[in-house]
């Protein structure tokens, strides 16, 4: 068996990516890829502390399942907004879009 | 129990919840129901005085009742001889505020609400006897200003109602820490002023608080140098609301020293006298000498204001009978006397439509009635015998006396220069040759009336000041004994 | 009906009826006069009854009530007070007020402010008669104050016109200066005392003994600060011959009876006070000395009549004060009542010269010829005598009295001068009068007598004919009084008799006369030159005619200081405070501007300042826990 620091430490370093990819790129389609690869970092974290600690380790691979489902539909949802912000404004750069003026 | 401070402060609260649901187009009924509250006001007011006993001691017309005790928040109303006056003179003012207004045009309805919540605020500071219900009177008598003077003002409006907003908010960002470490420091935990009072405080305690609500008030009543909002303010606002202003709204910060920081904090108010009292004489000679080279009528009024108002600081400062005699009594005057001044340059300015010096002149050519009340305030702050002030300052000069005599004689001999900026702004505004303005007609019958009672109450106290004086003097004493009384709590 | 009572109405009666006046019967001239002209009338009866109540020497009446309470004892109490001394001056006051408001129905027929006038003066003579009657010396400044009010009414009674303005002004302001001592003064003597009572202060009841002599040098310096003040005096006159601005009435009244007599007053009235100062006395004395000369030095040069009136009241008030600081209550008071006769008279006279000619220049009055009636000439003359001391007029008596009061013990110093001052008078009053009635018309004297035949015009005449004779026949019958009034008010100090010629009075007998003869010889003989022996030097004549420059000095002294130090508060008012709350308030806005930047509204900024956060805090954390 894999150690849990081995995968904490993978899931940790996916964070990590997502996080940075959240924050580097401008484009909406990569911040939510960013996003989803947070989520997995998230979901690589449960299934493996319910592993080691937990009583029941399926319990765990439940919520990691439920997950991803509410992760895919909040893909289509946030895709299909996308699209519309797209279609109204050409574009979906976040810098270009934001109307605020600091 | 009547209930009488109740429906006082119910009388502009009334009015403006009647106002409120008047549509804004009824601009007849919504003068008539502001005038309604006025009058309201003004013979409640009647009632509270006739039922006063001058000569008996500590509260009188207490209403109490528990209100959040959990917190040590009570229901607490009462008056002593040293707000009674106030209430009076907040209740002429505000009768004359309205009828001066008598002819807005725009946006009456806002005006006359906002006016009436104001004097609500007013009356509810001079009443409460309860600092969390102080406080929040306090705040709602101060907020109002902003929009009376942004909406209704003139000369850069939005910048003297920013800046005094700003000035009095920074004052109650002073007082608000001071009283709540107060509240923390009594036990039991309470806001009721009595109680506290009663309590006492550690000396040490007060000499660190003190400061705190001398200066957090003292910004309202115009302190130097914490003054310069009140001539700019005065001069951007509207007639009524200057009236307002200077004639009450400054009484607020003297009457806060008065009631909180001395009434609480007797040792620290001794511990800093001397200190309180030189920042009032600059204020005097200081306002003085900033009045004599003003060239806007209302600029004059506005650092007279300041000048009488350190007067009356300087009478809280002695913290003697005499002085706090005379200055309760120039709260008093000076409220009624730069009420005049206002409404007698509001009316000036409505027909001329300037406020400069030089442009004016032979005015009392032009116009001698509407002079003649202007004169009259002149005349009063230049404490001409015959005019309230006279007295109040004389007691005021007394206490310092008896006190700081060299304080005294260089206060004494910024009269001189009082007397400089009064006649100055008579001889070049109203004396010489009348210039384009000879067609203009004098002021009418109905205008004339606030003016005339302004002008009647300060002859009548000029000439018998006991009117006043006697039930100031009893409260005076025994508030002064009760500060007397040792710190025994410990 | 009790004396109390006869002295609240006196002064009761003409305030209701000038306030009356001011506020209902500006529109109606002729009833605003009658009532005034009745009221003072009333009033006067009512002083007369008081003369007669309190005639013996030493009689006090006072009824007197608590006015204002004070932190100990029983406070301020007011009332009158009736003496020979206040009721004989009240007397003065209100006969005075009645002749000069008889004259002034003629003299100010046609005024738009007929009524206005005639207001002020009812409370000008009420104000004064509450000066005179109070029982408190408080109340006295009170009532002085309003005095004060009421000459910067009546001084710019032609406010439009920018001379009388300015002239009222420096009335107010700079008796003002005098009047901030006598504040002090009282307030002084209230903390010392409690209350201040006049017969107290006299009698030096109750604080004989208690009060140091130091105390006591600076009161008594501080009260006669304001006494100066009014009566213009030493470096405080300056205002009295700008007060001329006035009409002239107004200037008959201020000068003879009501605002620069309350100077005297005080000093008289206080004089028991006052002797327990010797050394303020003894400045007094010397300051009144060289008042008396110097106002009589500018009289000489002054071209406008009423100027060459006003500086003569400077000197006159003088020689009161001097009597006073010499110890003669009699004598200074005296003075004071013959002088209101004689300067009303003089100042009335000479209205009528202004009146026909329109000018206050004595040389333009000459040109215009005399005007008709024998009246305004007679009382010129009578008045310029009793002024010079002309046996028998009533100046003489008077002055005699103040001169034997100086003594041997003033000093030879003292005694020139006082005698000096005594020709000069002589000569500048004969000097006005040759210089206005030797008549020398240049313009042609046709539009004389032809065009002054109204009947309004002829009432007028008469009107202002009737006083000038009263007061006229006054100057010969005053002067007998003296030993009577000696005896009421310095019981003791025996003054000279009226007729007892002794080497002072034929001293000044004959200075008087060398003066008149120097003066005609200079102005009246036929084909005189019409220049004074000081007109001849320029530098002089300059000197005196410029009030000695003092007016200059004051300008560049004490107004300069006022106004630098006036705009130097404003500038700190404006640059520095406010300065000082613009820069908070724009350093507050700026700050947000650039803290504002990081508000852009971009979701990863905050985000990345989160989890920025959010990881020193984490680090933060594993330290404190390391560290424990």
């Amino acid at each position: 068996m894999v150690s849990a620091q081995t995968v904490l430490g993978f899931a940790t370093a996916l964070f990590g990516i997502g996080l940075y990819g959240l924050l580097q790129r401008r484009s909406l389609v990569a911040m939510l890829i960013s996003l989803e690869l947070m989520l997995a970092a998230v979901s690589i974290n449960i299934i493996a502390l319910t592993s080691h600690t937990g009583t029941d380790p399926v319990m765990g691979q439940v919520v990691v399942l439920i997950l991803i489902g509410v992760a895919a539909a909040e893909a289509a949802v946030a895709l299909s907004l996308f699209v519309a912000i797209h279609r109204s404004a050409h574009d979906i750069d976040v810098e270009r879009l934001s109307e605020q003026q600091g | 129990m009547s209930h009488r401070l109740l429906t006082l402060l119910l009388c502009p609260a009334a009015g403006l919840a009647l106002i409120l649901l008047i549509p804004g187009r009824f601009v007849r009924a919504i003068r008539m129901a502001a005038a309604l509250s006025a009058l309201a006001a003004c013979a409640v007011t009647g009632l509270i005085v006739k039922g006063f006993d001058a000569h008996a001691a500590g509260w009188q017309m207490v209403e109490r009742g528990s209100w959040f005790p959990e917190m040590g928040i009570s229901y607490h109303m009462g008056i002593d001889g040293i707000s009674l006056p106030l209430l009076v003179l907040t209740s002429i003012v505000f009768l004359t505020g309205v009828l001066v207004m008598w002819e807005l045009q725009l946006r009456v309805k806002e005006f006359f609400a906002f006016m009436t919540l104001l004097v609500t605020g007013v009356f509810g500071v001079f009443v409460s006897l309860d600092l969390f219900f102080f406080l929040f009177y306090y705040e709602v008598a101060v907020l109002p200003m902003y929009l009376l003077i942004a909406i209704w003002g003139s000369t850069r409006k939005e910048y003297g109602a920013m800046k005094l907003t700003l000035y009095l908010l920074a004052g109650t960002a002073l007082v608000v820490p001071a009283i709540l470490a107060l509240y923390v420091t009594v036990t039991p935990h309470s806001f009721d002023l009595v109680e506290m009072a009663r309590a006492g405080f550690n000396p040490s305690v007060q000499r660190i608080v003190f400061p705190f609500l001398f200066l957090g008030f003292g910004v309202l009543a115009g302190l130097w140098p914490f003054h310069t909002w009140s001539p700019v303010g005065h001069v951007a606002a509207p007639t009524a609301v200057s009236m307002l202003h200077a004639g009450v709204l400054m009484k607020l910060g003297a009457y806060g020293i008065l009631r909180v920081g001395m009434m609480l904090l007797p040792e620290g108010a001794a511990f800093w006298a001397p200190a309180c009292a030189a920042l009032a004489a600059i204020n005097i000679v200081y306002g003085a000498f900033v009045a004599l080279s003003q060239t806007d009528l209302k600029f004059v009024i506005g650092y007279s204001s300041v000048s009488h108002m350190g007067i009356v600081l300087l009478g809280l400062a002695t913290l003697s009978v005499d002085g706090i005699n005379g200055a309760v009594m120039q709260m008093f005057s000076h409220g009624i006397m730069t009420a005049l001044f206002f409404a007698a340059v509001g009316y000036i300015y409505d027909r001329y439509h300037t406020r400069d010096i030089g442009r004016l002149g032979g005015l009392s050519r032009a116009m001698p009635v509407a002079s003649a009340f202007f004169i009259i305030a002149a005349l009063t702050g230049a404490g001409i015998p015959g005019l309230a002030s006279f007295w109040a300052e004389l007691l005021v000069f007394l206490g310092t006396l008896r006190i700081w005599p060299i304080l005294a004689a260089v206060v004494i001999g910024a009269l001189i220069i009082t007397m400089a900026y009064s006649i100055r702004v008579i001889v070049l505004a109203f004396f010489g040759e009348a210039h384009e303005h000879h067609d203009a007609p004098d002021i009418p019958l109905f205008p004339m009336l606030p003016r005339a009672i302004l002008a009647a109450v300060l002859l009548i106290l000029g000439f018998y000041p006991r009117l006043i004086l006697d039930v100031i003097d009893p409260a005076t004493r025994a508030f002064l004994a009760a500060m007397a009384r040792p710190f025994a709590s410990l | 009906m009790t004396p109390v009572l006869a002295s609240v109405l006196a002064q009761a009666i003409p305030l209701g009826a000038g306030a009356l006046i001011l506020l209902a019967l500006r529109r109606h001239p002729a009833s605003a006069a009658m009532l005034a002209i009745v009221a003072v009338a009333v009033s006067c009866g009512l002083t007369l009854f008081l003369v007669s109540a309190a005639s013996a020497p030493g009689t006090a009446i006072v009824a007197q009530r608590p006015w204002l309470p004070l932190e100990a004892g029983p406070g301020l109490i007011f009332g009158v007070l009736i003496d020979p001394l206040s009721s004989i001056m009240s007397l003065v006051v209100t006969s005075v007020t009645l002749l000069v408001m008889i004259y002034s129905l003629g003299y100010m027929a046609g005024d738009k402010g007929y009524a206005r006038y005639f207001g002020l003066l009812s409370l000008f003579a009420a104000a004064m008669l509450g000066l005179v009657l109070a029982s408190n010396l408080l109340q006295l400044l009170v009532f002085w104050e309003l005095v004060g009010l009421a000459s910067f009414l009546l001084i710019g009674f032609w406010f439009e016109r920018p001379g009388p303005a300015a002239a009222a002004r420096k009335a107010f302001i700079m008796t003002r200066v005098g009047d901030v001592g006598f504040l002090l003064g009282v307030l002084l003597l209230i903390r010392a005392l409690g209350n201040v009572s006049i017969l107290d202060l006299v009698s030096q009841a109750g604080w004989h003994g208690s009060l140091s002599p130091r105390f006591l040098t600076m009161v008594s310096a501080l009260l006669l600060m304001g006494a100066a003040g009014k009566s213009a005096q030493g470096p405080l006159f300056t205002w009295l011959p700008d007060a001329m601005e006035g009409p002239t009435p107004v200037s008959a009244l201020l000068h003879s009876a009501t605002m620069v007599a309350a100077g005297v007053y005080l000093v008289a009235r206080l004089h028991g006070f006052f002797a327990a100062a010797p050394s303020v006395m003894h400045f007094l004395l010397w300051m009144s000395l060289i008042t008396a000369v110097a106002a009589a030095t500018m009289a000489m040069v002054a071209e406008d009549i009423k100027r060459v009136l006003a500086y003569s009241s400077i000197s006159q008030l003088a020689y009161m004060f001097m009597a006073l600081a010499a110890g003669s209550v009699g004598a200074g008071f005296f003075h004071l009542i013959t002088h209101a006769g004689f300067k009303a008279l003089l100042f009335l006279a000479a209205g009528i010269f202004i009146h026909h000619a329109h000018s206050n220049s004595m040389r333009e009055i000459a040109r215009h010829g005399r005007p008709r009636g024998r009246a305004a000439s007679f009382g010129l003359i009578a008045g310029a005598a009793a002024l010079a001391g002309v046996i028998p007029f009533s100046g003489y008596f008077s002055k005699e009295a103040v001169l034997a009061s100086l003594g041997p013990a003033a000093g030879s110093a003292a005694l020139i001068l006082a005698y000096g001052g005594a020709f000069l008078t002589a000569y500048y009053a004969a000097r006005m009068v040759f210089l206005t009635l030797t008549h020398r018309p240049i313009a042609s004297p046709s539009h004389g007598p032809t065009n002054e035949t109204t009947l309004a015009e002829k009432a007028a005449r008469t009107m202002m004919a009737i006083p000038v004779l009263l007061l006229g026949a006054l100057t010969l019958v005053l002067g007998w009084l003296g030993a009577s009034l000696a005896l009421r008010f310095s019981p003791g100090v025996a003054v000279r008799g009226a007729l007892e010629l002794g080497a002072g009075p034929l001293l000044a007998l004959g200075l008087a006369a060398a003066g008149i003869l120097l003066a005609w010889l200079e102005y009246g003989r036929a084909g005189a030159a019409r220049v004074g022996f000081v007109e001849r030097v320029p530098a002089l004549r300059d000197f005196f005619a410029n009030n000695w420059y003092l007016d200059r000095l004051y300008a560049a002294t004490f107004v300069r200081a006022a106004q630098a130090l006036s705009r130097l508060a404003r500038w700190n008012d404006q640059r520095v405070l406010d300065g000082a709350g613009d820069t908070v308030a724009a350093g507050t806005v700026r700050g947000g501007r650039t803290l504002s930047r990081i508000q852009n509204g971009q979701v990863q900024m905050y985000l990345a300042i989160i989890v920025t956060v959010l990881v020193a805090f984490a680090f933060w954390l594993t330290r404190a826990e390391l560290l424990l």
